[in-house]
């Protein structure tokens, strides 16, 4: 009885824990994240080079950049992207951790292979790629003829129909250890019992995979999923301008990268920022969707 | 697990302290005054990019220090040569004082002036006009007054070869276009490569190629058309431009080239022709160093200019001199006179000198400086320079040299036509109008703006 | 069960560990070789690095790394680096930590709203926002030191980093901290005793990603960071990059030097998953 009423009184008492716990994330956040976007949306509204005065315009920005060519092109580009790399990063990621999962030897050292390209820089990334791709030079190719598969050989980064996918499978290489080392780290917190009496029950290794193994992880595969979306839609300006700068002729022009040209290369801040929410308002949508489809669970 | 913790710990209480100072440390230069009663002259630029430039320019500051004692001065280098808008942005927000900045030519032309940033030094410089060579400070001048100073050698575009190979296969420099196809012919036949190849993967080098062909196709009047263009008094989609764009489809039609210069950047490509594979490539008379550190002592490079497309019509080759200092609008007023002081100091040619060498050898843009007398840089001034005009880059915004990048590939590779790839250029000029671009800034600025540029005094005597 | 039959089981499990050999080679080759590819380019002369791009290096140019250190500047640079991933660290692990918890483990009100809120973070475009960031600093006078722009930082890690700590609390189970409790405990000291040894995990992975990236930052770096006292690594490799041609063989050795500590905190960091798994393995 004592007991109890103490423990209530402890739960009164922290009704106000959970904003103490968040109110410096949320003040962080606020500042160095919110405020910022907010000044970028602000100038949205003006005809500006960063360096004169600002004019105001209203939204005749927005309809510049919607009636942007290139920048329609380039979301289309952006969409294709994402859709490449958000499966593949965490197909492979999973794939991987799946398979080093149960390893007892090596499991260490396949971890941290792996996760090598995470802690490269984009200008090693750049020229390592670009060479790897170089129809001269280049080994991919000179792999191809040796393996007698002359027929892949192809234009890696100058054929328009193939450099998006050739920049993608760069960006993919470079994050899959990333999402590796989450999944496996979910995977470890699965608990064993669970397995056991699956097998008990006569679960072959896919029904285990399939209705244990998923549930279990369904916080990690989200914030993967996510992870990888928001990144092939905001965070892939520093791979794209290092392996093709948006070329050949427009095919690998993302709506970051054009939107970061506008800004700093046709000093059009104000177009740039309208680009910048354009793009926002996009994958808001399609990451709320993303969230709201796969957490159907409430929490 | 704790002791790591303590480590970290340990190592953010310095950081906190050290930083605090360094704080502390950072602002005083700023403010115009230091504390020993001298007067600072603040220098700032990008980061320096060739070896020991920063050493030359830390020594023509001491050197100045030696003979104006009354003098501090203060260098900084800051962000990348690209990054050059966004530093003066950030330091214009800072209330930073910069006396005098030194930076590309093309950031300068391009968006510092337009934006107010640059100090007009038509009256300032007109004492010592005579330091420069020829056509150096027209180089720098909008709207009829003077922005800049070019401290640097000019640049200009040619073909580069492998001497080697034209000697194994007795081949001779080509002058027109069908001495070019032949020794291309005979280097395929015997070698087995593409002749040409490009750093087409950067849309950057392509515009070089139109200047060339532009050059030509519209009897020497590109310049002249694209400043007409860019006022909307000329249309960008007639014969000549047409032309120029076919002209480069021909180089892929004949095979001197193909789309794998689509996926070779500069680096590529220099291997590439270091390693035999390419036995020419077309590039800035600036890459010349880098070219020779790759090659090493494998072969000798040779270099001929662009050849003739259009018999009779000479070839004309777009140039420029890359590297600038300028005063920037925030600049102390009261310092004009040490500012031009160390201006007159600074363009002797003994004491620029070894800042200007150290980018390449090719025309100074200062009287007096000795060059080494490199074969290559003779036969440059022998041949290129007697024919050079301004970048088109440098006169067109960075949208129109995009889109014109992007479509030469394309024409040449097959994938849009010489008509189509012009209706673009002048579709996305007429875009630009429509967002407020302005060519002749110079005829809509207010008094207002004017008076922003204006020194704030001019001083009597400088110099000696 | 007689020897050969076990021979032959042992066999097929061989055989059919193959394949996902096969796979994992693949992953390592080319995940494993490009360390050493940058290593050999940073131990290369300029022409050897484009002439002979595969190979080891034929001499070993020890000095690119000294040349490299001194060109750069990069001794201050290193501890300056090495002060703002700390502080930085040191910052937002406490914070996202706390904050993913109490939206993690306790229901209160506007709990939904705080973590949507956050979660927009993740969809801001980077890039063009670099601008208003340094207005936002300029303004708070967080220019031009080492603390600041740490701030800037962690403001910029909190949304991935609450986000991955309230994935990993969430599979915990309730009853830890009601044994917590019950102990004598309050909220916060089971939340520190109890829930974030177990936890690691995460804590290690926000170590070794947001660190990386704080530690590989260079454009907001180089509109705040404005004297030489206060420059971080990424300034001084771009000493290298000239307008038209880089100096690979010293940048190569600049971004080696750079790349190493990363690593060895990886593998530091590595020893923690594991001990998060030990941890994690007695609680069900």
């Amino acid at each position: 009885m004592f007991k109890q009423v103490s423990q209530r009184k402890k739960r009164l008492g922290s009704s106000a824990f959970p904003y103490v716990m968040t109110v410096p994330a949320l003040i962080l956040f606020t500042i160095f994240v919110i405020a910022p976007f907010i000044y970028g949306f602000y100038t949205s509204f003006y005809q500006w080079d960063g360096l004169s005065d600002m004019k105001y315009i209203g939204i005749k920005n927005y309809i510049y950049a919607l009636q942007d060519e290139t920048f329609r092109l380039s979301l289309k580009n952006t969409f294709v992207y994402a859709v490449v790399v958000t499966i593949f990063k965490n197909g492979i990621g999973l794939g991987l951790a799946l398979l080093i999962a149960n390893q007892i030897r090596g499991k260490a050292f396949c971890r941290t292979a792996l996760y090598m390209p995470v802690t490269f820089s984009y200008v090693v990334v750049g020229v390592l790629w670009t060479w790897i791709y170089n129809p001269t030079f280049g080994i991919l190719n000179g792999m191809l003829e040796w393996l007698g598969l002359d027929g892949l050989i192809q234009g890696w980064l100058s054929d328009p129909n193939i450099a998006i996918f050739s920049v993608a499978w760069v960006d993919i290489w470079k994050w899959i250890g990333f999402h590796m080392v989450l999944y496996l780290s979910a995977l470890q917190s699965v608990p064993k019992t669970l397995y056991e009496a699956a097998r008990i029950d006569g679960a072959n290794k896919f029904d285990e995979f399939i209705h244990i193994t998923i549930p279990q992880i369904n916080s990690i595969i989200v914030l993967n999923v996510l992870l990888a979306i928001t990144g092939a839609f905001v965070n892939n300006y520093n791979l794209v301008n290092v392996m093709t700068g948006g070329g050949p002729f427009n095919s690998t022009e993302t709506a970051l990268t054009y939107s970061v040209k506008t800004a700093f290369s046709y000093r059009n801040l104000g177009k740039a920022n309208a680009m910048s929410i354009i793009l926002f308002a996009i994958v808001f949508i399609i990451g709320f969707l993303q969230f709201k489809m796969m957490t159907k669970d409430a929490d | 697990m704790k002791k790591v913790m303590c480590l970290i710990l340990a190592a953010v209480m310095m950081a906190a302290m050290l930083a605090g100072c360094a704080q502390n440390g950072g602002n005083d230069a700023s403010d115009g005054g230091s504390s020993d009663g001298k007067r600072v002259l603040t220098i700032g630029g990008h980061i320096r990019m060739y070896p020991n430039e920063e050493e030359y320019w830390q020594k023509v500051a001491d050197d100045f220090m030696a003979e104006n004692e009354d003098v501090e001065v203060v260098i900084k280098w800051n962000g990348s040569f690209e990054d050059v808008v966004e530093s003066l942005q950030a330091a214009k927000m800072n209330n930073e004082t910069i006396d005098i900045y030194s930076c590309g030519a093309r950031y300068i032309r391009n968006t510092l002036v337009q934006a107010g940033m640059c100090v007009d030094l038509t009256e300032l410089i007109e004492p010592y006009a005579d330091r420069w060579i020829d056509g150096a400070l027209e180089s720098a001048t909008l709207g009829g007054k003077i922005w800049a100073l070019p401290m640097g050698s000019t640049g200009t575009v040619t073909f580069y070869y492998n001497m080697a190979m034209f000697d194994e296969l007795g081949l001779e420099i080509p002058q027109t276009f069908d001495e070019l196809v032949e020794v291309c012919r005979v280097i395929k036949e015997e070698k087995g490569i593409t002749p040409i190849l490009q750093q087409g993967s950067l849309a950057g080098y392509w515009p070089m190629w139109f200047m060339e062909t532009y050059a030509q196709s519209s009897g020497h009047q590109s310049v002249e058309n694209v400043e007409a263009f860019l006022s909307g008094d000329y249309d960008f989609t007639g014969e000549a431009e047409i032309q120029a764009f076919e002209m480069i489809k021909q180089f892929f039609d004949e095979g001197l080239i193909d789309t794998d210069s689509l996926n070779t950047d500069a680096d590529g490509m220099r291997a590439a022709f270091a390693q035999g594979k390419s036995a020419m490539f077309f590039g800035g008379t600036w890459e010349y160093t880098n070219v020779m550190d790759v090659i090493g002592d494998s072969f000798e490079v040779g270099v001929f200019e662009f050849p003739e497309m259009i018999e009779g019509v000479t070839p004309q080759h777009g140039s420029g001199c890359g590297q600038s200092i300028f005063v920037p609008t925030l600049c102390n007023p009261e310092n004009y006179d040490l500012i031009m002081r160390f201006i007159e100091f600074f363009t002797r040619p003994e004491n620029c000198g070894p800042i200007v060498l150290a980018a390449s050898e090719l025309l100074p843009s200062i009287n007096g400086i000795e060059t080494s007398g490199d074969e290559f840089i003779t036969y440059i001034n022998s041949h290129h320079a007697n024919s050079l005009v301004t970048y088109l880059d440098w006169v067109w915004p960075n949208e129109i040299n995009d889109v014109v990048a992007s479509n030469i590939p394309a024409v040449g590779a097959g994938y849009t036509t010489a008509e189509d790839a012009v209706q673009e250029i002048q579709s996305t000029y007429d875009r630009l109008v429509e967002e407020g671009y302005v060519y002749a800034w110079w005829d809509e600025w207010t008094e207002e703006d004017w008076a922003k540029v204006e020194p704030a005094f001019i001083p009597d005597t400088y110099g000696q | 069960m007689n020897e050969n039959s076990k021979k032959k089981v042992h066999y097929k499990k061989i055989l059919a560990a193959v394949p996902k050999w096969i796979i994992l080679g693949f992953f390592l080759v080319i995940t494993i070789y490009p360390v050493f590819w940058m290593v050999f380019g940073s131990l290369k002369s300029t022409s050897e690095f484009y002439l002979n791009i595969w190979g080891l290096p034929k001499t070993f140019l020890f000095e690119n790394y000294i040349n490299a250190w001194s060109r750069g500047q990069l001794g201050m640079k290193y501890i300056n680096s090495i002060l703002t991933t700390g502080l930085f660290l040191l910052i937002v692990i406490p914070v996202n930590s706390c904050a993913a918890y109490a939206l993690a483990r306790v229901r209160f009100r506007g709990r939904k709203l705080i973590y949507s809120f956050l979660l927009v973070g993740m969809m801001i475009p980077g890039g063009v926002l670099g601008m208003p960031t340094y207005t936002v600093a300029l303004k708070l006078g967080l220019v031009n030191s080492i603390p600041g722009i740490a701030l800037v930082y962690a403001g910029q890690a909190v949304s991935f980093g609450v986000f991955l700590m309230r994935a990993f609390y969430i599979g915990l189970p309730a009853s830890l901290e009601e044994a917590a409790i019950i102990d004598g405990c309050n909220r916060f000291q089971s939340f520190l005793k109890i829930v974030v040894p177990l936890t690691l995990p995460g804590i290690m992975i926000q170590v070794v990603f947001s660190g990386l990236n704080t530690w590989n930052e260079y454009f907001l770096a180089s509109l705040m960071l404005r004297s030489d006292e206060v420059k971080t690594l990424p300034l001084g490799i771009m000493s290298f990059v000239g307008e038209y041609s880089t100096d690979f063989p010293q940048m190569f050795a600049a971004l080696t030097a750079a790349t190493l500590p990363m690593i060895i905190i990886y593998l530091i960091a590595q020893k923690q998953f594991i001990a998060g798994l030990t941890a994690g393995a007695t609680k069900g």
